[in-house]
């Protein structure tokens, strides 16, 4: 009988530590000594925590000063040591199979790689580039130069360096998610990885996408840190958990995907994302036991993600994901370098993104004076230490940002 | 039918005319519409009718200011709707130490507060300089800029992805009925405040990346052949192919017109002929087969489709963009002068192009260097000094005057232009004649083939050729002339008469412990002690400088310019005017007067050379460009109200000269004085809080300061010139501050608070 009841008891313990602190069974920050860290506090905070609050993220890490470029290690550094609890960085595989941290396809925005040949002008470039070139050596005519010519001979990745906002070339050569998760592991900091590959359309480049993740899982697992990591599906185009969970089956990687990692969805409009609306898609994702929360990356007053919809209750889909008890998060951009680029996939000058009437992700105004209770949760953004100020003015900011705060 | 085009034209010129907003102000001078504490001056406009419902047009505000030798970290420029009888701020710039920091009037629900940013781009002001900041807005985009007055180079943007569509700026703006309101602190010395409409729709444009101009030959596959203009002085010829003219008929500059970095697989071009400086087009924009191609002034149908079907070759097929045919030689034929035509297919290599480009090895660097023609060993310069379009370049002997110095500039392809250091106008043969001993003359512009030049090194050491680039002939002196004065012209052949000496000058650098030349000056002749003032603080043109006993209002105010050559602009304060050499004299005694700046022409340019004698950095020589003579003071008079003049003399630079200027810097605000009064229109709508700091002697050099509420963290004792002597740590609203041991003079306080706020104060020490 007593053994009936310790067990009873036993079940209620556990039971009420995975209720309180919401962590699927087996994840780091269900356990004893992972609730005693602040990263796991934080990760609770952004499932938990008042929706009204608001988390800042810093994007590509902390960066945009002179000799601090974006998406590098001493990014994530400069996060860590200004006391970010979160930080998201890129991720993109090379022809040899490294991670390494970058965010263009093309490598002469954000290094100094020679440039590269791009079919109509960068904007909308094939992506073949750092898929192409090997980390470790040298790779023959595997890319294009400015005029059209493949290069002979293209540098190894691992010799180049990043070049800061200015346009300088900085002394931080191109590092790898393994630096990047070898400086997080036990530290209090959690990395939110934005894996990047050109069209997700493609089969062929959506397998190399579902390989990232695979070889991501299995690095941190080596290194011990699959719960400081935050996957975000969806941001390089539209991926289906079955498309995932068929992929992690090969290799009994699903459960640690499902269970002891984390995940944001990213979900946005646009020819890319076909599913962004689509209930059953939102749905399987909301149930899935790592999801932490969802990055809506709505542009302007008429997007569909924030307007009421019938098939989600006459709710809008952000209103729908809060009320299913999950905190939104938006993106707040800033131009990437002095001559106001946008960046992304190596363009110079593409004056259609952001800063238009149809884009106004760029105002924090906007971003928070949506109606029906669209207030986000989460900020990712370039400039996390400015907009703090402007979360400061409202009383907006999260206890959860920053590490001094966390408790 | 032409009358009803140029009614239709003056109409649209008036409409833009209208539209094409543009207001300057020089806010040292004009009165302010309205003012506050803590050196804010402002003005309404009228210029800008704001809706919420409507794309509103973008505008740009600029003002040009000097940062002081200590932060005072105040709002340097403010602008928003008109409140009552001040300003309600939609955005404040203030400096931040180094840093600029930018202010914003935001809403959330029905909150409102300033949100407040460092600049991105951190650390760029610089102590003691002259800047220009611009701020350009339109509906979705929001860009600051900043740079050094005479250094477009150093510009540094910051940039954001908003605008008035989407913050509290267009409430603000619509609030009231046509009313911009904005305003500048005098403490910055705001020489001049910028108001300009971006016209409708989004002006704010993101900075385009300079587009990759080449410069070469168009070679047809098929013929091997050149593409090349028919080669006569006329404008409007047709096209033809042929061998290489040695010339700047078949010379080409390759510009993108396309918005990328990068040169795509296809991308789109203008073709603009070198020597003609018209552009590569279908004759009278016509579409179908075999339309003669021409060139024309005229963009209409200039742009040109550069498309490679193989990513690797280097040839390509040229597409018109408006008339979607391609450039042909006509019948596919190989021979030279056969027409180059358009046809609507590819019909074979007759279509293929490729661009080679030039490279001339270029052998001198950028720089101001003086002519000498080895025949004559006189030296090139423009005859009787003058400044005319269209003058004559003739030789003579060296006559010590910036005159004789040339500005020889490297462009891409490894050419040069040339400009005289002191008329500022460029070489071009007369007329663009390809024959032999067509004249040398000065042109405005440097376009076209015959205002730029091919440098050779020559035969020997030290020697060069120069090289008309549309006719290939060479500068010569007419008739291997050595006479004073002689003609120099272009010719095919010539010996020594075509080697030319360039050697480059070089000017005297400002001493290493001179921080620059930025900022507000007081200068003073040392041997009068007079201060240079403008007579009567006059504004008009033409007015002569004198001297003066005191320096206390703004018409004894001067700052300085530096130009590219190193030589540089003194502008006067409160006229905004030029110290120049009147008439453009070269004559010795000739008055030095106040003008517009014109071309930056050597008579109003200065070299500033320090004194060698005098350990002080801050006491030099002001040479005129042009006259290559120095200012002083009429007759060495010591009276108030004496001319000042130029002078060569026996001894310029000599220990005993009386012509030392000494530029004493103007940094704190308190000893800078308004010669109006400013009235406090409304208390309550100050735009900053008023200093509560008192500083007064209780003893000998002993001061009291006291901030009233406000804890002192700690009080820095400056040098005028802003050096640190000591720091003392206060953590209390007062302090006793004991300089004795200090030498006699004036010295900075800068006191920082504990809200991490600052001012600065200038004490006497006797």
């Amino acid at each position: 009988m007593n053994k009936i009841i310790l067990l009873f008891v036993c079940c209620f313990v556990i039971t009420s530590i995975s209720a309180q602190h919401g962590f699927p069974e087996g994840h780091y920050c269900n356990s004893e000594n992972g609730w005693k860290t602040k990263r796991c506090k934080a990760l609770y905070g952004m499932k938990k925590e008042d929706f009204n609050k608001v988390i800042v993220i810093p994007h590509r890490g902390l960066w945009g000063t002179p000799g601090i470029p974006e998406t590098s290690l001493i990014a994530i550094q400069e996060a860590y040591n200004k006391g970010y609890m979160f930080c998201e960085i890129d991720v993109i595989m090379t022809k040899d199979r490294k991670l390494i941290l970058c965010h263009d396809q093309q490598p002469n925005r954000m290094t100094n790689a020679p440039a590269t040949f791009s079919n109509n002008g960068g904007v909308d470039d094939p992506g073949n580039f750092f898929r192409s070139l090997n980390y470790n050596t040298t790779t023959n005519n595997s890319v294009p130069d400015t005029n059209g010519s493949m290069y002979p001979i293209f540098p190894a990745l691992k010799d180049l360096y990043y070049k800061d906002r200015q346009g300088n070339i900085t002394n931080q050569k191109i590092n790898t998610l393994e630096e990047a998760l070898d400086f997080c592991k036990d530290k209090e900091i959690i990395l939110a990885l934005d894996i990047k590959v050109s069209k997700m359309s493609d089969p062929v480049i959506k397998n190399e996408y579902l390989e990232v993740m695979k070889l991501t899982l299995e690095l941190a697992k080596t290194k011990g840190c699959l719960h400081q990591i935050i996957f975000k599906p969806g941001s390089a185009g539209q991926v289906t958990l079955p498309e995932i969970q068929n992929y992690l089956n090969q290799y009994n990687l699903w459960d640690t995907f499902s269970k002891l990692t984390n995940v944001v969805l990213i979900d946005i409009m646009g020819n890319a994302f076909p599913l962004a609306t689509n209930k059953a898609y939102i749905d399987s994702w909301l149930s899935l036991p790592s999801l932490i929360g969802v990055e809506y990356i709505y542009k302007n007053p008429q997007d569909e993600l924030i307007i009421p919809k019938s098939e989600f209750g006459n709710k809008s889909i952000v209103q729908y994901t809060k009320d299913k008890g999950f905190k939104t998060g938006v993106f707040h951009p800033t131009p990437t370098d002095e001559t106001g680029s946008p960046g992304g996939r190596g363009s110079y000058y593409n004056p259609k993104n952001y800063g238009t009437l149809d884009d106004l992700r760029g105002s924090l105004e906007f971003l928070f004076g949506v109606p029906n209770n669209v207030f986000p949760g989460m900020l990712v953004t370039d400039r996390p230490d400015s907009d703090m100020d402007f979360l400061e003015l409202f009383n907006l900011n999260s206890k959860y940002t920053k590490r001094s705060t966390v408790n | 039918m032409n009358k009803i085009i140029i009614l239709l034209g003056s109409l649209l010129l008036l409409c833009n005319s209208i539209f094409a907003y543009r207001r300057d102000i020089h806010p040292m001078t004009v009165n302010p519409d309205f003012s506050a504490t803590g050196g804010l001056v402002g003005w309404y406009d009228n210029i800008l009718s704001i809706s919420h419902t409507t794309t509103n047009p973008g505008f740009s505000i600029q003002v040009d200011f000097s940062t002081p030798a200590i932060p005072l970290n105040e709002t340097i420029l403010t602008f928003g709707g008109k409140w009552g009888t001040s300003l309600d701020n939609a955005i404040l710039i203030k400096e931040n130490n180094a840093t600029l920091k930018f202010s914003r009037h935001v809403k959330y629900n029905d909150s409102y507060g300033f949100y407040e940013s460092n600049a991105w781009n951190p650390n760029i002001l610089k102590r003691n300089t002259n800047y220009s900041l611009k701020v350009e807005i339109d509906e979705t985009r929001l860009r600051y800029s900043i740079w050094e007055e005479g250094k477009p180079d150093s510009i540094s943007y910051e940039y954001e992805f908003y605008g008035m569509a989407s913050s509290y700026l267009k409430d603000i703006l619509a609030r009231t009925t046509k009313n911009l309101a904005y305003a500048v602190n005098l403490h910055y010395f705001p020489q001049k405040l910028k108001i300009e409409d971006l016209g409708s729709g989004v002006g704010v444009d993101p900075v385009k990346p300079a587009p990759t101009i080449r410069w070469g030959h168009l070679v047809n596959l098929n013929s091997n052949m050149y593409l090349r203009r028919q080669g006569t002085t006329s404008l409007g010829n047709l096209m033809y192919q042929n061998t290489n003219s040695d010339s700047a008929n078949d010379l080409w500059e390759l510009r993108p017109t396309n918005d990328s970095k990068r040169t795509p697989l296809s991308y789109s071009a203008t073709f603009q002929n070198l020597y003609s400086d018209m552009y590569l087009s279908p004759q009278g924009c016509r579409k179908g087969n075999d339309v003669p191609l021409y060139e024309t002034s005229f963009t209409d149908c200039n742009d040109w489709q550069i498309k490679k079907t193989v990513k690797e070759a280097i040839y390509f097929n040229l597409l018109n963009n408006s008339t979607n045919s391609y450039a042909t030689v006509k019948n596919k034929s190989k021979e030279a002068m056969a027409p180059i035509v358009t046809s609507e297919q590819i019909t074979g290599t007759e279509c293929s192009w490729n661009f080679v480009d030039l490279n001339f090895d270029a052998p001198i660097e950028t720089g101001y260097y003086s002519i000498q023609n080895k025949n004559s060993s006189k030296f090139l310069y423009v005859k009787n000094y003058s400044i005319s379009v269209g003058e004559y370049i003739v030789q003579h002997s060296y006559n010590g005057t910036y005159q004789d110095l040339w500005y020889i500039e490297k462009q891409a392809g490894g050419f040069y232009t040339i400009s005289n250091m002191d008329s500022r106008l460029y070489l071009e043969v007369e007329n663009g004649n390809f024959d032999n001993g067509a004249y040398i003359k000065q042109a405005d512009v440097p376009s076209f083939g015959y205002r730029k030049w091919i440098i050779k090194q020559g035969n020997e050491s030290g020697t060069y050729t120069i090289q008309s680039l549309a006719s290939g002939k060479y500068m010569v002196v007419q008739n291997a002339s050595t006479a004073e004065n002689a003609y120099i012209i272009q010719y095919a052949t010539g010996e020594d008469n075509k080697l030319w000496t360039l050697k480059k000058e070089t000017f005297a650098p400002l001493p290493s412990t001179w921080s620059g030349l930025g900022g507000i000056y007081k200068i003073k002749n040392l041997y009068t002690n007079m201060f240079l003032v403008v007579k009567d603080a006059s504004i008009s043109l033409s007015e002569h400088l004198i001297t003066w006993s005191t320096a206390d209002t703004k018409n004894a105010w001067w700052s300085v310019v530096q130009k590219d050559n190193g030589t540089w602009l003194i502008k006067n304060l409160n006229s905004q005017l030029y110290m120049n050499v009147d008439g453009n004299s070269m004559e010795e005694g000739a008055s030095i007067v106040q003008w517009v700046d014109g071309r930056d022409t050597g008579n109003s340019l200065w070299n500033i050379i320090p004194d060698p004698y005098l350990t002080s950095s801050n006491i030099f020589f002001l040479k005129n460009v042009r006259s290559g003579k120095y200012a002083h003071v009429q007759n060495d008079s010591e009276t108030p109200g004496a001319w000042i003049t130029q002078q060569y003399g026996d001894t310029p630079i000599g220990p005993n000269n009386k012509m030392r200027w000494e530029f004493i810097r103007i940094d704190s605000p308190s000893n800078r004085v308004l010669t109006k009064s400013i009235s406090i229109d409304n208390p309550d709508d100050l735009i900053s809080v008023p200093s509560q700091l008192k500083i007064y002697s209780i003893a000998n050099n002993v001061f009291k300061i006291s901030s009233n509420e406000k804890k002192i963290h700690q009080i820095q004792l400056m040098s005028v010139n802003g050096q640190i002597l000591n720091q003392y740590n206060v953590g209390d609203i007062q302090y006793e501050l004991n300089t004795d041991g200090k030498s006699t003079g004036v010295y900075l306080l800068y006191i920082i608070y504990d809200d991490k706020s600052s001012e600065a104060r200038k004490i006497l020490v006797k």
